[in-house]
């Protein structure tokens, strides 16, 4: 047998990276309920952002996206500094560096498997490290000029990168929510947007496919800023200067653009030390050696000397092989290693099996215990016993709440919506029931929500043109980030405002979900028409006034 | 042509082709949709009917092609040539001129050329960053409202510059190459000029790194860390990302 072959039976199986990746992308996504509820986390670990690139509108992430963070951080610098994702930002940049793409991120891990599929590989080359600036442009325009200026200059938050680039959130969650059945009422607002960032995301597939990590290496501005630390980061691959030769098989057999082991394009995905004969290269938190060089394993080893020789390094097989072989007698300096070796490990397998007790802890705390899932997994149930009595038909008809229609209360077409009063800002009161024989347009929306702001004027528009006519109520989220009597405050804007009750009375009355915005429409008798999320054009809300005018 | 080569391109084909087919059914749906969505506002332009009857073609090719990769796989084929070290022209010429003892004219004219030829490519990339970086510096070029058309003007004004910079960056790269290989021929001549001469290199002295400053900057940047986390904390900017992050934000997501 030859080691190429026992090499390629090695490689089926998972290398410790690839086990630590897949730990990685389930610990970011332990929120599993959500792709079977087609639903997101909603609990308080939303607080943290996750160090990773991993979209928070999938419905299993358990954190937010440091980026989608950090644009809207900025959207948000007119209000207020967005120090709290800039300091989480840098303690991940000073802690892990870019280890963090190289162990920990799920789109990492997908460009890695992506490029598993056995096709044609394009090689790295100094054009492919020329192109390695790219992301740099990227991370100055998308991710700092766009939600900057949009923020400061007109308060509407615009992530750049987010909207027009970033293949995560087109396949985490876009095509995460829409395969879910649930969510079928989310198809009624797609249009270029998805159009275009779905062939974005098929041409980034595509290239990773043929290029290893090419969206790490050529657009990730999240990568950029991580790269920024790698120097000098507390956990990374480190190079003992002392036995390295300087044969440079650790540059040319590395995936990625690096010029040097260490710098702002290594990942630290470790691999390097498969191919360094010296046995220089170790991965290290500080003083304290994580992976060392003689823990790889021995077949890889001969295979690194092999490659070697096929790259007319200095070294020649026959000499890195030896250096194998003669780890058969050992020294006293050997068997200290050996020692440290098996401490190693065996501090290696005490820290399995604490990752595997915190995997666990967080797959049943994120999809049983926490307090907002149980309070999700509660109003699901209360909704079925709801619909249960209407199907019945022993409760749950208008006749007895508004004595008008007798129609089903609800918030489907054709059903009635449930009456409710609303204290707006202006400190008028809203009452549903006061509205009959106008037509009625609630909209759902929040600061924090760039198409919600970018449509309230079309809705504005609509209540001035047909004042009278007409009752509107816009309702801000119970999560409030920007007090929306301040932000509303030079706007000019006519309509009704109103901030949700904390116990969210009005979203769960319309059917009001995490997905930002959404329209409700009643037509004069108090029967819903529409109730859609997303958002909605000028041409759209007068044909949908039509509609419930009946005119 | 061996049967390896031989998937290689039927596979790498093949990815291409599920791609293609997939980006021009949602072009077709959205084009379709589009025609609808003018005689109708309200209606949808995809609807998951819509998706499944253009995804009926694509499906074919897909399924063949996850079954081709999972016995490419299993076959364990692979392109031979990239699992090969990637040259690295520079890496060679930094091995052969360290085993020099005192570099040649030639040698010292490409290394000068080389520098040249980095600096001015650098130069000409940053000249063409300042385009860029004053038109994103004008707040007029954000205007309220529609962001299609600002965003088609930001591409096309953004893309240019930056396709002219890394260009002129490629080019200085591969002039930059074609200058190594001839220092590396020159350092060959001169080795082999040194070693009759019996002229030896000095020992290296080994690079030192200053690990003591990195640890000393770590640890002021962690201080730091801390503390805008705190003032974060505190000033609202933890409760921004904890209200974006559990709205689902659907231009984010591409959804619309």
């Amino acid at each position: 047998m030859d080691n190429t072959n026992a090499i390629g039976r090695k490689n089926l199986r998972p290398s410790t990276r690839r086990l630590i990746q897949l730990y990685s992308a389930l610990l970011h996504n332990a929120h599993l309920k959500g792709f079977i509820d087609g639903e997101i986390y909603q609990g308080s670990a939303k607080y943290a952002c996750a160090p990773g690139f991993n979209c928070y509108s999938c419905p299993g992430a358990v954190a937010a996206c440091p980026l989608g963070a950090l644009q809207n951080a900025l959207a948000s610098s007119g209000h207020r500094a967005g120090w709290y994702v800039m300091g989480i930002l840098l303690l991940f940049g000073v802690t892990l560096g870019r280890t963090i793409c190289g162990w920990l991120c799920p789109l990492g891990l997908i460009q890695e498997l992506l490029n598993k599929i056995p096709t044609y590989k394009i090689k790295k080359s100094r054009i492919t490290r020329v192109l390695t600036w790219l992301k740099y442009v990227i991370l100055a325009v998308f991710v700092l000029a766009i939600p900057l200026w949009y923020g400061l200059a007109h308060d509407i938050p615009v992530p750049g990168f987010c909207k027009y680039i970033c293949p995560a959130g087109t396949f985490e969650g876009a095509i995460g929510l829409l395969s879910n059945p649930a969510n079928t009422s989310l198809f009624g607002m797609l249009g270029i947007l998805f159009t275009r960032k779905f062939t974005i995301m098929l041409i980034i597939g595509l290239v990773c496919i043929f290029c290893y990590r090419s969206f790490c290496r050529f657009i990730c501005p999240l990568g950029a800023i991580y790269g920024l630390f790698n120097r000098f980061c507390l956990v990374g691959v480190r190079v003992d200067q002392s036995r390295c030769n300087s044969c440079g098989a650790c540059v040319r057999n590395c995936g990625m653009d690096v010029r040097h082991v260490g710098d702002h394009e290594c990942i630290h995905c470790a691999k390097c030390m498969d191919v360094c004969a010296q046995k220089a290269i170790s991965l290290k938190a500080g003083k304290v050696v994580l992976i060392a060089s003689e823990e790889t394993d021995s077949l890889k080893a001969t295979a690194a000397a092999g490659s070697i020789k096929a790259g007319n390094a200095v070294k020649t097989a026959a000499e890195a092989g030896s250096l194998r072989v003669d780890n058969a007698v050992k020294t006293p300096a050997e068997t200290l290693d050996r020692k440290a070796y098996e401490s190693r490990k065996k501090a290696g397998r005490i820290a399995w099996g604490i990752a595997l007790a915190v995997l666990c802890f967080a797959l049943v705390w994120f999809n049983f215990l926490d307090p907002a899932v149980r309070a999700e997994t509660g109003a699901g149930v209360s909704e079925q016993a709801a619909t249960g009595a209407e199907g019945s038909g022993q409760a749950g008809t208008g006749v007895d709440a508004t004595g008008q229609t007798g129609a089903t209360i609800g918030f489907e077409p054709g059903m009635e919506l449930a009456d409710f009063t609303m204290e707006c800002l202006d400190g008028s009161e809203f009452h549903l029931a006061d509205t009959r024989g106008k037509v009625v347009f609630i909209n759902l929306w929040a600061t924090y929500c760039t198409p919600c702001v970018q449509e309230l004027p079309h809705f504005d528009e609509l209540y001035q043109q047909h004042e009278g006519d007409i009752a509107m109520l816009a309702v801000h989220s119970s999560i409030v980030t920007d007090d929306p009597a301040e932000f509303l405050a030079d706007k000019g804007w006519t309509i009704p405002f109103a901030v949700d009750t904390e116990d969210d009375m009005l979203w769960s009355i319309v059917d009001g979900s995490s997905t930002l915005p959404q329209t409700i429409v009643l037509d004069r008798n108090g029967i819903v028409i529409y109730n859609q999320k997303g958002s909605v054009t000028p041409e759209v809300l007068a044909a949908l006034y039509e509609q419930a005018a009946g005119e | 042509m061996n049967k390896n080569k031989v998937y290689l391109i039927v596979q790498s084909v093949l990815c291409i082709v599920v791609c293609a087919m997939l980006a021009a059914a949602a072009i077709m749906i959205y084009r379709d949709g589009l025609v609808l969505k003018a005689a109708d506002p309200l209606s949808w332009i995809y609807t998951r009917e819509k998706v499944a009857a253009a995804a009926g073609p694509v499906m074919p090719v897909l399924v063949l092609g996850i079954v081709l990769t999972a016995a490419g796989l299993f076959m364990r084929i692979s392109d031979a040539n990239a699992d090969k070290p990637a040259k690295d022209t520079e890496w060679q010429r930094d091995t052969i001129v360290s085993r020099v003892a005192a570099p040649s004219n030639e040698m010292k004219a490409e290394r000068s050329r080389q520098r040249k030829l980095n600096y001015g490519g650098w130069a000409a990339f940053a000249l063409c960053m300042v385009p860029i970086l004053i038109y994103i510096t004008n707040g007029n070029h954000f205007p309220n409202g529609d962001l299609e058309p600002v965003f088609l003007a930001l591409i096309l004004h953004v893309i240019p510059w930056t396709l002219i910079g890394l260009g002129i960056l490629m080019i200085s790269t591969v002039l930059q190459e074609k200058s190594m290989e001839r220092e590396i021929m020159a350092a060959k001549e001169q080795i082999k000029l040194e070693k009759a001469e019996g002229v030896k290199p000095e020992a290296d002295d080994g690079k030192v790194q200053p690990a003591d400053r990195a640890r000393l900057l770590r640890i002021a940047l962690l201080a730091v860390a801390v503390m805008m986390i705190v003032a974060g904390t505190f000033n609202g900017s933890a409760r921004d990302v904890f209200g974006k992050a559990v709205k689902i934000c659907t231009e984010c997501i591409g959804l619309g």
